[in-house]
């Protein structure tokens, strides 16, 4: 029993922080308001800009010449201007344009998935233009930067560094208590001074880049820099689902997090038998979809969502 | 910090538009389409290197070129076209389903049972009733079997959503994924009795009944024993929704409700409609609609896998909102998407890297984006001035 927590544990923590970087950044953008669906292909696109990253690197100057500075900020930049620009693409078309905040959302999940899923296939198609049946990619040198296998490296536990300056942020900080003001009621903070666009802007711009590194964290240490098309869409799916799970509070998210990385990866522990294990694969499912229902049950004032989450702002209509 | 307006030499203002003629707006949607259109164009010569006449060329062939091709093109059409008209109801209520891709799957899964497990029974196998007479029972049941999954698939979300105002985003997702594990679990699972199994080695089911005498029950036939001729039915089973759907939205009370609710839950609800009702019936439609794809698409292959409905219920929804929610349009959308999807595979590169369905969908849904985004110049009208003088 001991032993099988002592492995299991370091795993649900290792499979649970993107989840957690994905749920930070998620709660962030919609504490301004922003209702961001896109945070799938949000973290598709900063994962596969990483991995190109790095992998361009590794090969252009050979595992013998690289840097270990290099190895580590060159696919975190990457990772951060893909998911940078993403966001922006999504700003500029709810915030500015004012449209519909479901639908772009969808649309850049769709257009972060086929991004990615082009680029990695390519990736692969090139440097396996030969061999057939090769499916993978990897950057093995980049990610001995990262983690060393089986436990979380500082990527992963820089989450849960993030996820607590967010609660902080946006508990204590004047910063922090104007963007909720954004996000609850936007009409409001503006007659108070406050600039809504920028807040908007900001809070999802940064909101976006903090789920980037969510999908990076999820090629670099849970795929171990292995890219074969990669499940990064699900994990974006739990982490906004996690997002109304704990609230709009990042430090439970830490907690709720580490909790569906075990439940993702439990059927891989158990080792149940072939069939059985789809049923196993089945339960972070089901327990969000409980969740979900639980939570919409009770009806705390605390717990509701930002009040104009999900409606566009423009000032002159009232 | 310095704001970013004033870097530009004259101030622009935003003022709502109280109408715009409906020529206008389409003038300007037919503008994104095209700008969108140049520039998916541009992204795909500087992917490809390639003269653009070729790429087509390619495309073209891969689709069209060959009477076997022209069938199963026009049959993804329809399914996809589908798909896109069981959404559309939802979507127009503004009920954000993305479950679509779990009710066709729960659809088709139910249809493929009700056709495994008759090919156990005796009736099915007794060879002096006619085949004809055996898909007159079988098909009605798969039918009904499918509707059925998929309306239970559709009503869940709808029922939480009106009663405790749960978030059907999130819940119409997880149902995917439930449906898809449903899936996987009935084909790897060895637990049945021998006869019982989904499939002979856990991964694929191929044929349904391939190795009992009933083979062939539940598929639709072939006319004049034609390749290509058994996706016929869904073709014109499709072409008939497209028409009836069509009708529904416009002119009965029904689709005059949805397009209330749509607008504005207050107003429906001031109006006396019963917005609850009209969310739960909506979606059980939309459902029912997806699960009748689900049967379409197994009787047309006679088989079924996880992957059976392929993300078409996430493109499904673009489609949707590309035409605005018109059938018509719809019909031209999804003839585009499957022409991209399917045309870009063929498209080969020199240095052996080809184009494939994720660069259609991001294609796709850049046009998508000038669609949405379009509609900012319809709703709201810009004013340019020079800056006023700096009073200091």
């Amino acid at each position: 029993m001991w032993s099988f927590l002592a492995s299991f544990i370091p795993r649900a923590v290792l499979q649970g922080m993107p989840l957690l970087y994905g749920s930070t950044g998620e709660i962030l953008t919609e504490k301004s308001g922003n209702l961001n669906l896109g945070i799938p292909g949000i973290m598709f696109v900063g994962a596969i800009s990483g991995v190109s990253g790095a992998f361009i690197y590794e090969h252009s100057v050979g595992a013998a010449n690289m840097s270990g500075v290099l190895a580590i900020l060159i696919p975190l930049l990457c990772c951060l201007i893909g998911s940078f620009l993403m966001g922006l693409l999504y700003c500029f078309l709810t915030v500015t344009l004012r449209a519909n905040q479901n639908v772009t959302g969808l649309s850049l999940t769709i257009f972060g998935t086929g991004v990615a899923q082009f680029l990695g296939g390519s990736l692969i198609k090139l440097t396996h233009a030969q061999a057939t049946g090769v499916a993978s990619i990897t950057i093995a040198e980049t990610v001995k930067y990262f983690s060393d296998g089986n436990t979380p490296g500082w990527l992963a536990y820089s989450g849960i560094g993030i996820a607590l300056l967010t609660a902080l942020f946006l508990r204590f900080t004047r910063k922090g208590m104007q963007l909720r003001a954004v996000g609850e009621n936007p009409a409001t903070a503006d007659a108070a001074g406050i600039n809504v666009t920028r807040y908007k802007y900001v809070a999802t711009l940064v909101g976006s880049m903090i789920a980037g590194l969510g999908g990076l964290c999820f090629v670099m240490e849970c795929a171990h820099g292995t890219w074969s098309e990669p499940r990064i869409d699900q994990i974006g799916w739990l982490a906004i689902a996690l997002v109304i799970f704990t609230t709009w509070r990042p430090a439970i998210s830490i907690f709720a997090s580490i909790m569906f990385g075990g439940l993702l990866i439990l059927s891989e522990h158990l080792n149940p038998p072939i069939g059985i294990k789809e049923l196993y694969t089945l339960i972070p499912y089901v327990v969000t979809l409980i969740v979900l229902i639980f939570v919409s049950l009770r009806k705390k004032r605390e717990n509701l969502p930002p009040q104009s989450l999900g409606l566009a702002y423009f000032r002159e209509e009232r | 910090m310095k704001k970013i307006g004033n870097l530009l030499p004259f101030e622009i203002h935003i003022a709502k538009r109280s109408g715009i003629p409906t020529w206008k707006a389409w003038m300007i949607r037919g503008a994104a389409i095209l700008i969108a259109l140049l520039l998916c164009a541009v992204i795909t010569i500087i992917i490809t290197k390639m003269n653009p006449v070729t790429v087509l060329e390619s495309m073209f062939n891969g689709t069209f070129s060959v009477a076997r091709k022209r069938w199963i093109t026009l049959y993804r059409v329809a399914i996809l076209l589908g798909i896109s008209l069981a959404v559309t109801p939802a979507f127009k209520m503004r009920f954000w389903n993305i479950g679509a891709e779990g009710q066709v799957l729960i659809g088709a899964f139910a249809a493929a049972a009700c056709m495994f497990y008759a090919g156990r029974m005796p009736f099915f196998n007794d060879p002096t009733v006619s085949m004809t007479v055996k898909n007159l029972v079988l098909f009605p049941c798969m039918l009904i079997a499918a509707i059925g999954a998929g309306a239970l698939w559709g009503f869940l979300p709808a029922f939480f959503k009106s009663r405790w105002n749960t978030n059907e985003t999130l819940f119409t997702l997880m149902m995917n994924y439930i449906a898809l594990q449903i899936v996987k679990f009935m084909i790897a699972f060895r637990g049945f009795p021998e006869r019982y199994l989904w499939s002979a080695n856990g991964t694929s089911v191929g044929n349904i009944n391939s190795g009992f005498q009933s083979f062939g029950i539940g598929t639709f036939p072939k006319f004049g024993d034609k390749p290509g001729t058994q996706y016929l039915i869904p073709i014109a089973a499709v072409g008939l929704l497209t028409v009836v759907l069509f009708l529904y939205l416009r002119f009965s009370k029904h689709g005059y409700e949805i397009s209330v609710v749509g607008e504005s839950e207050r107003t429906a609800s001031y109006a006396g409609i019963k917005v609850n009702r009209v969310i739960v019936r909506t979606m059980i439609l939309s459902g029912a609609l997806c699960g009748l794809i689900g049967f379409l698409i197994v009787g047309a292959e006679g088989t079924i896998s996880h992957d059976v409905v392929d993300g078409r219920g996430y493109t499904a929804v673009m489609v949707s909102w590309m035409s605005q929610f018109n059938p018509i349009g719809m019909v031209f959308s999804s003839l585009l998407l499957v022409f991209m999807q399917f045309g870009a595979k063929e498209v080969a590169m020199p240095d052996g890297v080809s184009l494939d369905k994720n660069f259609a969908n991001m294609l796709m849904s850049i046009i998508l984006f000038f669609i949405i985004g379009c509609e900012f110049f319809i709703n709201y009208k810009l004013h340019y001035s020079r800056h006023p003088k700096k009073e200091e």
